[in-house]
């Protein structure tokens, strides 16, 4: 009797994870007069991306997006960013994603894109 | 909190997003006044009470000119951020943050062999707050 062999599953087959995006309010604290420690928030939001600070985004609707330095994302998780913030300011894009601009030119290569190595023979 | 040089810290602003290539950031102090409350029956030294609202000063920042992108000179207040950088394992670096507005821009002066940087200077003009960090 034929079976149906299935081929095994590859790891291109498994589905990738979602780019994890957060926004979390700064809210600071500070000593009032009495020196009583008190709290306040801002009308700026830390952007976490899989749980770390990479950036920060006004409240104001469309604002732009400022990256913390060093932090160099994939297009990929610029996109992630972008959604997450739109999808936080009520569908208004935010009009840029601005980094400082870096004297290096690499390109963060997201996961499943190709590079130019050459294949082994 | 193990202690940190300062590479990788950054200043964000909540409206305009103006970013740039700092080189140098350097807060003021926060101050505030003593008012001297000595009268003629003070006897060794002279006494003070200090005032109840505080001066949260600003900071002065220096980075490389880029002649494209001009800080928000004549901007309105916008809260601005000095984020510490953010050591590995952390989730969120410690920050300053308050109410401020730019009050001092000098722009890049251009000299043989020198790369131009400029200066500008923010004034907080509200409360100052801190965040700690957190992993």
């Amino acid at each position: 009797m034929a079976t149906t062999k299935k081929s095994p599953a590859t790891i291109a087959d498994k589905p990738k994870p979602e780019i994890q995006v957060q926004l979390q309010q700064i809210i600071g604290k500070f000593q009032d007069k009495d020196g009583r420690i008190r709290r306040a928030a801002h009308p700026v939001d830390s952007i976490l991306l899989r749980g770390r600070e990479v950036g920060q985004v006004g409240h104001t609707p469309g604002v732009g997006i400022s990256l913390l330095n060093g932090v160099l994302l994939s297009p990929k998780e610029e996109e992630a960013i972008i959604d997450a913030v739109t999808k936080a300011r009520g569908g208004v894009v935010p009009r840029f994603v601005k980094a400082p601009p870096s004297l290096d030119s690499i390109q963060i290569l997201d996961d499943d894109e190709d590079t130019d190595e050459d294949d082994d023979e | 909190m193990a202690a940190d040089e300062g590479t990788g810290a950054t200043v964000t602003f909540g409206t305009s997003a103006f970013v740039a290539q700092y080189t140098d950031i350097e807060p003021d102090s926060i101050t505030r006044a003593p008012l001297e409350t000595s009268h003629l029956g003070t006897t060794v030294t002279r006494t003070f009470t200090m005032e109840d609202l505080i001066t949260a000063g600003g900071f002065t920042a220096t980075f490389f000119h880029d002649g494209d992108v001009q800080p928000p000179y004549n901007g309105a207040a916008e809260v601005v951020t000095i984020t510490d950088p953010v050591q590995a394992g952390w989730a969120l670096g410690p920050k300053v943050a308050g109410s401020g507005q730019v009050d001092d821009y000098k722009i890049g002066g251009k000299r043989i062999g020198e790369l131009m940087q400029a200066t500008m200077h923010v004034k907080f003009v509200g409360t100052v707050t801190f965040t700690d960090h957190t992993v």
